[in-house]
């Protein structure tokens, strides 16, 4: 142990003292690895603060751990009872309060606000739940009206748990990102230093010691960033919680996460650069010295008769140095990208953070009657609700017996693979498919009536993604006319244009049974080989373009079709109330209250609280969007700094080249001249890739978000993004890439002038004093 | 000769570089063979290939075609790791034009070896301090290669060479630098040291004079090595 302790130190003395000596070379990393740990940081923090929000919340707001609602009578009464003990040891839970509600018809109901005795209340959870509520719940003839609420307080570890998985996987990207990251950085250095990596294996260096040469440097550098870095997040995150009004903390757990994360970057970074350094013939690296360093063999000298000084200089030297170039571009580019994508993602963010919120759900206790139009009209018409989101009776069909064929001409090519069958191979059987069409999974049928068309014209004109192509009122007038939406998790897949014919095969009988548990494409194929269909020829008479989409299009069809087509008559079995999230709090309470004044009247409608504007609240707080903005911004200043002093070493290295130029009679602005050219078209090489990249870098961002995440289930597709490059984001590739080509060419180089003028005034001094 | 170890032995080793659509030949199909303990020269005009031949015997390159020995090893077919640590503990190098690390001083470039390879039981300061002294390098130890003269350079490599006590030394025109004074005194210190712990040493030279003090010269002529006879 103690042996260890010492090897440590020496290490750590060593490596310290190279990078004291040399610290130009280390400025990059000391700037990388800063940046790392600070997001490692920022996201440990954040964690940590909204732990403790959490925590706070429900400490707060909540004194009681579980509300029991809607009760009679009676069941409050044994609710009640069920409370006393002869001993307080026996006891399981105390009524803090009870609420009353009288309805239009003198009906009274209870609220019982419980709070569960003993220091662990999620121990007497089971048993309160066991021994009274449920026993009260399975004799109420009304079982599903009754409200059962659990506070946060009981939540509250199941919620700290629940944030972890987000957290950890952020976590893991930005692992990736920095070791992709402080990779590129060390290749740059490798490439500075491949003649010190060639003498140390001339004189016995193997893979291991070159990795632990290299990550002994990069420890010692992560442990002097270490705790400024812990410093710098701790004041963003106190300033944000400051401003923001939320909580903060922080936990020592972090710091040996921090760490140890930081240690596998490290390791992860420099693995692969040395694997490549370690193989090489130390010759190799050697005469890389000899080459002026940095420069790809020429193969063939540039014939350099007969040209113009700084203009062809340029050309030529951009190919002597196309290698470091490259690798200085694509790290360049790789971290604007990186920002553009951070700001992008933090633009979805915000999308999502203001997008349409449900946090009332009202459902009917009869289903047979399911809810009054008239009522949802009035719900409706509360200000404060944006629409209503209706649900219907017609959610129960059976799910995997129907399908829809659409008009292959109006498939998309890039529609989404796993739903669009045309025709099934590797199957014994031909399929039955109608000629020129293809099949999709079954649609998720809705009916069109006022209130839904209010309410999809409400979110048509909330929606700037959304367009509804068609009159929505033709399938009204019109039998056989249809709604549909086109696209499958909020990507388009179907060019339909109203007046399109397409077809709903109706499940008849089944030739063989089919394996319900198969995958969804396997589910079509079974289906389209064992079952026997009736087609229903429909007209599309709206098509409705952008709207949030999950697995199945959406079909409308009109009261009377469903009764005909579907044979079943559309009862709406809940309404989803749709607000603006940002509300304020006095609005939400009027909301309630009218809310509450309409249900007094429909005693037998339940409502249900979703508590989105408290979530809301806290996210608030965590001030998700500017931390994103805050890493955007460190990313972008901090590469032109690691491409600053890049350049400063190969310039360093280049000055022998311009001393010679100098001496053989260039003159000075020819030279610098040639730099600027150099400059220029560096950044413009610069500013075409960091586009593509950016492009390319947010259309992965975007896919992922907007289609392949939710496809797996993973996120919800409740918001339809957008894709793009906003103004703001090319003006910082624009900034970037005159940052990196242009100024980083040009101060190294007026760097080399100034020095060798002072040189020059030193030995024109001495000329005088002799 | 019969009781004594080969050291080094070289099998028709050919190294060739592509130029473009040019193929240099600059070692053909040499062959060598060094006893422990002996001093082999090697001489040769400009560009008849020395370096490239030396470097390939020090395993700091690969051959097209044959192979290397060293102490009955193949280096040519080691894995670079091995190859490595092989070098570190048995051969030790002073290049032509020095290579010493432009950012480290004398001292920490002598160092090297010593840091890059933990020989066992081996103790370096007394070593280190006599081959200071012997190279008059006390009061330069703490210089920059560029603050250095081209043969204080060429002493530091020296060092370099010589700190780990290898068992073959590898010498790439080491006295190239050197006044007639300093390079006997190099070739003198070189041979102490040789003697002490028995030493191989193989070195290229232009200078006949100290190819005379030679065991045995080879002579390298356009790629191929002859033995010269006296
Ligand atoms: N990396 C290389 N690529 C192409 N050709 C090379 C390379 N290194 C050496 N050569 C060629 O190989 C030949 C032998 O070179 P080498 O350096 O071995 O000569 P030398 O005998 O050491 O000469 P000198 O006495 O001048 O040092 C030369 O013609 C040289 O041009
Ligand atoms: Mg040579």
């Amino acid at each position: 142990m103690e042996e260890l302790w010492i090897k440590i130190k020496r290490n750590l003395a060593r490596s310290y003292k190279s990078i004291r000596f040399n610290w130009k070379q280390y400025v990059s990393f000391f700037a990388a690895i800063f940046l790392m740990q600070s997001f490692f940081w920022l996201l440990m923090l954040t964690l940590d603060a909204q732990t403790a929000q959490l925590r706070k919340n429900a400490e707060e707001n909540y004194d009681y751990h579980i509300s029991v609602g809607n009760l009679t009578q009676d069941e409050a009464i044994r609710l009640q009872n069920g409370s006393f003990a002869v001993f307080l040891s026996d006891k399981t839970y105390e009524i803090l309060r009870v609420n009353e509600r009288q309805d239009a018809y003198g009906h009274i109901t209870y609220t019982l606000y419980i709070e569960l005795m003993g220091d662990e209340p999620e121990q007497n959870l089971r048993l309160f739940e066991r021994k009274y509520l449920n026993p009260i719940v399975n004799a109420s003839a009304r079982a599903s009206a009754i409200i059962v609420d659990y506070s946060p307080l009981i939540t509250l570890t199941e919620d700290i748990a629940a944030l972890r998985p987000t957290y950890y996987s952020i976590l893991a990207v930005f692992t990736l990102v920095s070791v992709l990251v402080l990779m590129l950085l060390y290749n740059i250095r490798i490439n500075h230093f491949k003649f010190m990596y060639g003498i140390y294996m001339a004189f016995g260096a193997d893979y291991k010691k070159l990795l632990y040469t290299a990550a002994w440097e990069l420890i010692t550098v992560s442990l002097m960033t270490l705790a400024p870095a812990l410093v710098f997040a701790a004041l963003i995150r106190l300033a944000l919680s400051l401003t923001l009004g939320g909580s903060f903390s922080v936990s020592l757990v972090s710091i040996p996460i921090v760490f140890l994360l930081n240690l596998a970057v490290i390791f992860a970074a420099v693995a692969l650069p040395m694997r490549w350094v370690s193989a090489r013939r130390p010759v190799a690296l050697l005469s890389a010295e000899d080459n002026a360093n940095l420069v790809s063999s020429p193969r063939r000298s540039f014939d350099l008769f007969g040209k113009r000084f700084p203009r062809h200089y340029v050309q030529t030297s951009i190919w002597r140095y196309r290698t470091y170039y490259l690798r200085l571009l694509l790290s360049s580019v790789i971290f604007a990208a990186l920002s553009i994508s951070v700001l992008y993602i933090g633009s979805m963010y915000t999308d999502n953070r203001d997008a349409p919120t449900v946090p009332y759900t009202i459902t009917a206790q009869d289903n047979e009657e399911g809810i009054d139009p008239l009522f949802a009209d009035a719900i409706a018409d509360i200000e404060g609700v944006e629409r209503i989101e209706y649900t219907y009776n017609l959610e129960g069909l059976p799910a995997y017996s129907d399908h829809l064929l659409m008009p292959s001409n109006r498939v998309k090519t890039n529609a989404f693979p796993y739903y669009v069958v045309s025709r099934v191979q590797g199957l014994r059987a031909e399929p039955v498919v109608l000629e020129g069409f293809r099949a999709i999974n079954h649609a998720a049928y809705f009916p069109i009536n006022e209130n839904t068309i209010a309410s999809l014209e409400q979110q048509d004109a909330a929606d700037e993604n959304m367009t509804i192509e068609g009159d929505l009122r033709s399938v009204l007038t019109t039998p056989g006319t249809v709604v549909v939406s086109d696209s499958i998790y909020n990507s388009t897949c179907f060019t339909l244009k109203p007046g399109d014919k397409i077809q709903l095969a109706q499940y008849v009988k089944y030739a063989r049974a089919i394996d319900q548990t198969s995958s969804e494409k396997n589910l079509l194929r079974q289906q389209l080989l064992r079952y026997v269909f009736d087609y229903v020829e429909l007209t599309v008479g709206a098509v409705i373009h952008g709207m949030p989409t999950d697995r199945n299009i959406m079909l409308g069809l009109s009261d009377a079709d469903c009764v005909s087509i579907l044979g079943i008559s559309p009862v709406i079995t809940e309404l989803s109330v749709v607000t603006d999230p940002a509300l304020s709090e006095a609005e939400q309470e009027a909301l309630r209250a009218n809310i509450d004044d309409f249900m007094y009247v429909y005693s037998d409608y339940v409502l249900r609280e979703a508590g989105v504007y408290e979530d809301a609240e806290i996210t608030h707080r965590m001030g998700i969007e500017q931390l994103l903005t805050i890493v955007a911004a460190m990313i972008l200043i901090f590469f032109p700094l690691v491409c600053f002093f890049s350049q400063l070493l190969f310039y360093f290295k280049r000055n022998k080249e311009f001393a010679i130029l100098l001496a053989l009679g260039a003159v000075d602005a020819e030279i610098c001249r040639a730099h600027r050219i150099e400059g220029i078209m560096l950044s413009l090489l610069n500013f075409i890739l960091t586009l593509g990249m950016s492009f390319s870098l947010n259309w992965i961002v975007f896919s992922a978000v907007n289609t392949w995440l939710p496809s797996y289930g993973i996120l919800e597709t409740t918001v339809r993004y957008q894709y793009g490059i906003s103004p703001l984001m090319l003006v910082i590739c624009l900034v970037i890439s005159l940052l990196c080509g242009f100024l980083s060419c040009e101060i190294p180089y007026h760097q080399f002038i100034s020095r060798q003028k002072k040189l020059a005034a030193a030995a024109d001094a001495l000329d005088d004093a002799h | 000769m019969e009781n004594n170890r080969i050291i080094l032995e070289a099998q028709s080793v050919i190294k060739q570089y592509t130029q473009y659509d040019a193929v240099v030949t600059a070692v053909n199909r040499a062959c060598i063979k060094v006893v422990e303990g002996e001093f082999v020269a090697i001489i040769g005009s400009s560009g008849s290939g020395k370096s490239t031949f030396l470097h390939l015997c020090a395993g700091m390159d690969r051959p097209n075609a044959g192979s290397i020995y060293i102490r009955g090893n193949n280096i040519t077919a080691m894995p670079a790791d091995v190859l490595s640590r092989f070098r570190g503990n048995y051969m030790g190098m002073i290049f032509q034009n020095h290579n010493l690390i432009p950012q480290f001083t004398a001292l920490e470039n002598i160092l090297i070896p010593t840091t890059m390879c933990n020989k066992p039981d081996f103790s370096y300061e007394e070593h280190l301090k006599r081959l200071i002294k012997t190279l008059g390098l006390e009061d330069r130890l703490h210089h920059l290669p560029s603050e250095l003269s081209g043969g204080q350079q060429q002493r530091v490599a020296i060092a370099r060479a010589l700190i780990n006590m290898p068992q073959v030394v590898f010498a790439d025109e080491p006295t190239g630098n050197l006044d007639r004074a300093n390079a006997d005194e190099v070739l003198e210190l070189l041979l102490e040291i040789k003697a002490q712990i028995g030493q191989t040493l193989v070195m290229v030279t232009h200078d006949m004079k100290i190819a005379e003090r030679a065991d045995r010269i080879y002579r390298m002529d356009n790629g191929e090595l002859f033995p010269v006879i006296r």
